[in-house]
């Protein structure tokens, strides 16, 4: 019994269901029997990490799937003692630099060096000699980090391979990118989602409309709503099929409750212009980064909510997008968001008020 | 009549006098019981006794005197004083002592001998008094009284009087031992305090504690912490001394290498909550607290006064006139008395120097540092009296006016200077063809050169304390564009890297920044109008006008009123009582502390729940990201699992109806399917029943905590309490067939953690924390 996200995750290369000429690329790279260090990269939300853990197995069996986590010490230069989960099988390692924070270094140099000295012993399948180190969120390693891994990439070569997860490729720096093979993983498109959707309706039993049209409608509905972001996608999907018994076009969609903050937020800011408006949206910024929403979304969110406002006109969306533009610059120098999330708020407030 | 008597009566003496001698400290038994009734003395007379008996004229820091003394005391000098009628106990010291030695401490010299000298107002004596009173004679009083107020303000000092009215003997003081033997620094305090608890009956004294244990240091601060709380919770029958400890509040700058912010611990704030701690803080009834404030003016005045007329040869009256204000607004009576006297001291030689002139003698007196809430009240509020001192000072510098004509006194750039007749202050004036903006001009650039020149200012803090507060100016009504400039002030500020600009470049920014982009909103806003005392003053435009709506949608409708309009004394009573209760709203502190605390309780519980679903066998995907869990996984997740409990629920009811009724002995097996995959299913441990970190309250959560609760500590706790609930529910309805909900009551794997930290959460700072009206009194 698990979500449905985790419950109907493609286990093999063969049975994810879109995408079929990358799958086609990593199952042809798995049996090749050497294995390059790769780069995964594409949106949230698009099955990258499911398509490397499938191509693990195609590499080493099921023995990958026996994963264990790990608690590992680790020692910073100051001497102080850092904690950090390492999810592991017998094949892999995984770790997730971001949590560390600045100590990131410290986890690559010392980890990569210790796994990279011991070789791999395998009696199962003795397949291959190397050990596979998956590095999630790989655009959030410092600087220093990525500079640590590139040596580590090439001395430890023979012991260890390297799959970097990340979002874009605009923060990993250039040598990792040239000692990488570059994988793309694109969103699925909606008819695509709409077909993995109703694979699931059909298995857990769920009442969908019986029209055919009726049924695909909603479903890219749904798919629309969460930006094609199949894991967001799906959660919702369940999360629709637990409030409703059947699910028709009637059914209201379950909507993320940070988002509907932020939705109402940009509503309230277009309505009421003022300065004591001003400091009441404070608390609720404080409120939506205290819950760790990153500052970033809410620049972003806040800024399409405005844009699709209808009381926004076309000459506002100019400055609207410009004064966004303007602090997520600040937002990635400066320390403290409150101060430039706020600080858009005023400004398109402002604007609005002056292109009325 | 007093004298010393060298007493050589070592046999009462419990304690090593070797080891007296080398730790300094009074260990509590040590005065000999034959003494202890008759031992009664002053400390400054005995002190200037003592000093010229042991030698040392020379002026020591204050405690090391003490300490000096009392160690000498201790071993085998006891002082009788042949009991002195109070009034001839003069108040005054014999003048031959004044003149003849002008190096011994004024401040030693004038301190109060008797409890209706003391510069502090008879209420607040009164409230001490009582409490110390309570504390001595009465059942179960409170243990421990926590005096709070800035430095000079009579904390100690009142205590000694009192105990020597009440008790007439002196207090018991704990002072830092220098050197120890027997036990260790950290211990050293713990120890005082277990033998002070013998003070009783003949013995009985109160507990001066003023020189606090070394408690920046980790071990000393949590055995200090943890010797107070022992003494408040101290077998409740027995009757404990009274125990008075003495705190001088204050904040300081941050480390600048610190970049973690997050702390709001004793390093940077030295308060009552930082010192004692949660725990004993909880203690309630168990210790009082009593607030001083600085010194009042007509106190310090008094007394200052009384000091001068005392040594009249030594001060020029004219100059004194303008000089004695300056001394009165630090409110600090030390400081003040010392300043007085070196000052008079300086002036008595000073004309035989060259090249002295008047203004010289500024230099003298207590650097009126700002409290943060007085500064941003300063910044936001605006004032329109500056300190002479500020003006002199800053008066060549004022931009954008003429050249002062250098014949004419009193006159800078173009603007006159008018003296208030009721506090001294100055005020500027213009000549009547200038604009009233050069005025508001001048005396902000004054203003804020007042305020940078104070070196408590932290930037970030700074910065965010305006954030918090820029809203309140006028009750929000002012133009849009101004909190525009004063964010985009702010949010530039914080970009700054702090190696590239130097920070005073970016103090200078907001401060400046904020203050004129609300001034320049005065100016059109509000109206202007020279009251009867010749001072500019503001009326809230929205006053006069009473069209709130309007105000604030287009202030250009309103006509600035031009300078030199005269209101008529009642109605200006008016207007300034209407000012100073509701114009602006009330300060707050800024939020980001506990956003930070709040922010850190949902990574933690975020990454609690990550890394525990990556090791239950329903994971296949390894470790979710920290974003994706949070934003997705923690919503719907918990959306998905409440249903789910919610279906099981009624699915279980609706088989019970099955049974019931006997529909073929079975439900449906669809149904029962439904109800085996559910039970399966809420068997699982650590369910994400709420969402990870709390509610997002759209409100923006401002309604005092409780909404959220953000712990991983609270997580756990809320599901077993959802548990309880719904195990009760069902329990109740639907009898005992399903029990789910009992194993995840007895192994819920974080029960157990995570409560010792959990206690002091919620109530660090509440949200936009409120001044105390004494706070808005500074204003």
């Amino acid at each position: 019994m698990s979500l449905w996200v985790d419950k109907y995750r493609p286990k093999s290369l063969d049975s994810i269901d879109y995408h079929f000429n990358i799958s086609k690329r990593l199952k042809s790279l798995a049996s090749s029997g050497d294995f390059p260090h790769l780069l995964v990269y594409g949106p949230s939300g698009a099955g990258k990490k499911t398509r490397i853990l499938a191509t693990l197995q195609e590499l080493y069996g099921p023995g990958v799937n026996r994963m264990k986590i790990d608690v590992r010490t680790f020692k910073t230069p100051s001497n102080r003692k850092i904690e950090f989960n390492i999810v592991s099988s017998p094949y892999h390692i995984e770790i997730t630099p971001s949590d560390l924070g600045n100590n990131d270094r410290i986890i690559i140099q010392d980890l990569l060096k210790e796994i990279g000295q011991t070789e791999q012993i395998d009696f199962q399948t003795g397949k291959h000699r190397f050990k596979i180190v998956i590095i999630n969120e790989a655009d959030s390693l410092s600087r220093d980090a990525q500079a640590a891994l590139r040596r580590t990439m090439e001395k430890y070569s023979t012991n260890i391979r390297l799959i970097l997860i990340s979002n874009s490729t605009s923060n990993i720096i250039p040598p990792i990118k040239s000692r990488t093979l570059l994988i793309r993983v694109p969103l699925p498109t909606v008819n695509e989602i709409v077909g993995v959707l109703s694979k699931i309706a059909e298995k857990e039993d769920i009442r969908l409309p019986s029209n055919e049209d009726e049924k695909s409608s909603i479903l890219a509905k749904i798919a629309e709503h969460s930006d094609r972001n199949l894991r967001k996608t799906i959660l919702s999907f369940e999360a629709l099929a637990m409030t409703n018994d059947s699910i028709s076009s009637a059914c209201k969609l379950v909507e993320l409750d940070w988002e509907k903050v932020i939705a109402d937020l940009s509503k309230q800011v277009v309505k009421d212009r003022s300065v004591k408006n001003l400091s009441q949206s404070r608390s609720v910024l404080y409120e939506l980064l205290s819950h760790c929403i990153p500052a970033k979304i809410i620049l972003k969110e806040l800024t399409f909510n405005l844009l699709c406002d209808p009381r926004v006109t076309d000459p506002m969306k100019y400055d609207i997008v410009d004064a966004s533009s303007l602090f997520d610059e600040r937002l990635s120098l400066g320390s403290k968001d409150i101060f430039h999330l706020e600080g858009f708020l005023a400004r398109s407030m402002v604007i609005m008020e002056s292109k009325k | 009549m007093k004298y010393i008597s060298l007493d050589s009566d070592e046999g009462d003496s419990i304690i090593d006098d070797s080891l007296i001698e080398e730790t300094g400290s009074v260990p509590p038994v040590n005065h000999p019981k034959k003494h202890s009734k008759t031992i009664k003395r002053t400390r400054s007379i005995n002190l200037s006794e003592l000093a010229s008996h042991i030698g040392t004229t020379e002026k020591k820091p204050r405690h090391e005197k003490i300490l000096s003394s009392s160690s000498k005391l201790s071993a085998n000098l006891s002082i009788k004083s042949v009991s002195p009628s109070p009034s001839s106990s003069s108040s005054s010291p014999p003048s031959s002592s004044s003149s003849s030695s002008p190096s011994s401490s004024w401040v030693d010299k004038y301190s109060p001998t008797s409890i209706n000298d003391i510069a502090v107002h008879p209420r607040k004596i009164k409230e001490v008094r009582t409490k110390l009173t309570s504390m001595l004679y009465h059942d179960y009083p409170p243990r421990l009284l926590i005096l709070t107020g800035p430095s000079g303000s009579g904390k100690s000092t009142m205590v000694k009087l009192l105990s020597q009215e009440l008790l007439s003997k002196p207090v018991l003081e704990w002072i830092n031992p220098s050197t120890i033997k027997n036990t260790s620094h950290v211990d050293a305090f713990s120890e005082f305090l277990k033998a002070a608890k013998y003070c009783q009956g003949q013995n009985l004294s109160i507990i001066l504690v003023e020189d606090l244990p070394f408690i920046f240091h980790e071990p000393t601060k949590d055995a200090f912490q943890a010797a107070v709380y022992q003494w408040l919770h101290y077998d409740p029958l027995t009757t404990l001394p009274p125990l008075v400890i003495c705190l001088t509040e204050e904040n300081f700058e941050n480390d600048k290498n610190n970049n973690n912010f997050a702390s709001w611990d004793i390093t940077n704030n030295f308060s009552v909550d930082t010192v004692f701690g949660h725990k004993v803080l909880q203690s309630h009834g168990k210790y009082q607290q009593i607030k001083f404030n600085p010194v009042n003016a007509t106190l310090m005045t008094k007394t200052l006064k009384r000091i001068v007329n005392d040594n009249s040869q030594l001060f020029n009256h004219h100059q004194l006139k303008s000089y004695l204000p300056k001394l009165v607004a630090s409110g600090d009576i030390r400081s003040a008395i010392l300043s007085l006297q070196c000052w008079g001291s300086w002036r008595s030689k000073a004309h035989q120097l060259p090249g002295v002139t008047d203004s010289m003698y500024l230099v003298f007196g207590k650097d009126v540092s700002f409290d943060l809430f007085h500064i941003i009240g300063k910044i936001i509020y605006g004032s329109q009296k500056v300190q002479p001192a500020d003006l002199l000072r800053y008066s060549e510098e004022i931009p954008g006016n003429r050249q002062s004509p250098p014949d004419k006194k009193n006159c800078f750039n173009g603007l006159y200077l008018k003296k208030s007749s009721s506090d001294n202050s100055l005020s500027l004036k213009s000549s009547p063809t200038d604009q009233p903006y050069n005025i508001k001009l001048a005396t902000n650039y004054v203003l804020c050169n007042t305020i940078l020149a104070s070196n408590t200012l932290d930037l970030r803090l700074l910065s965010l304390l305006i954030l918090e507060n820029y809203a309140i100016y006028n009750c929000s009504h002012y133009k849009l564009s101004k909190a525009s400039k004063i964010l985009k002030i702010l949010s530039l500020v914080d970009t700054f890297p702090k190696w590239q600009v130097d920070l005073e470049v970016a103090t200078d920014l907001v401060v400046r920044g904020t203050r004129i982009s609300l001034e320049q909103d005065i100016s059109k806003n509000q109206v202007m109008y020279l009251d009867n005392l010749g001072k500019w003053s503001l009326i809230n435009g929205e006053k006069l006008l009473k069209n709130e709506e309007s105000l604030r949608n287009d202030d250009k409708k309103f006509p600035l009123k031009s300078q030199g309009q005269f209101v008529n004394p009642h109605q200006k009573s008016s207007t300034s009582n209407h000012r100073s209760s509701n114009h602006h709203d009330k300060l707050g502190f800024p939020r980001d502390f506990k956003l930070m605390k709040k922010s850190r309780h949902t990574k933690d519980a975020v990454n609690f729940h990550r890394y525990q679903k990556s090791q239950t066998s329903s994971s296949t995907i390894g470790i979710l990201s920290f974003n994706d869990t949070n934003l997705y996984h923690g919503y719907y997740e918990a959306v998905i699992n409440q249903q789910k409990q919610f279906k099981g629920k009624s699915y279980g009811y609706i088989a019970q109806q099955f049974k019931d009724k006997n529909y073929a002995g079975h439900p449906p097996s669809r149904l029962q399917n439904k109800i085996d995959e559910l039970s399966q299913w809420s068997t699982q441990k650590n369910l994400l029943i709420k969402r990870l970190g709390g509610e997002i309250n759209s409100n923006g959560g401002d309604q005092a905590g409780g909404t959220v609760s953000t712990m991983m500590g609270d997580l756990g706790r809320n599901n077993i309490a959802e548990y309880y609930k719904n195990y009760e529910i069902y329990q109740g309805n639907f009898g005992e067939e399903n029990d789910y909900s009992e194993g995840e009551l007895e192994d819920d794997p974080i029960d157990d953690d995570g409560d010792d930290d959990n206690v002091g959460g919620g109530d660090n700072w509440s949200d936009g924390e409120m001044m105390s009206d004494s706070d808005l009194d500074n204003f």
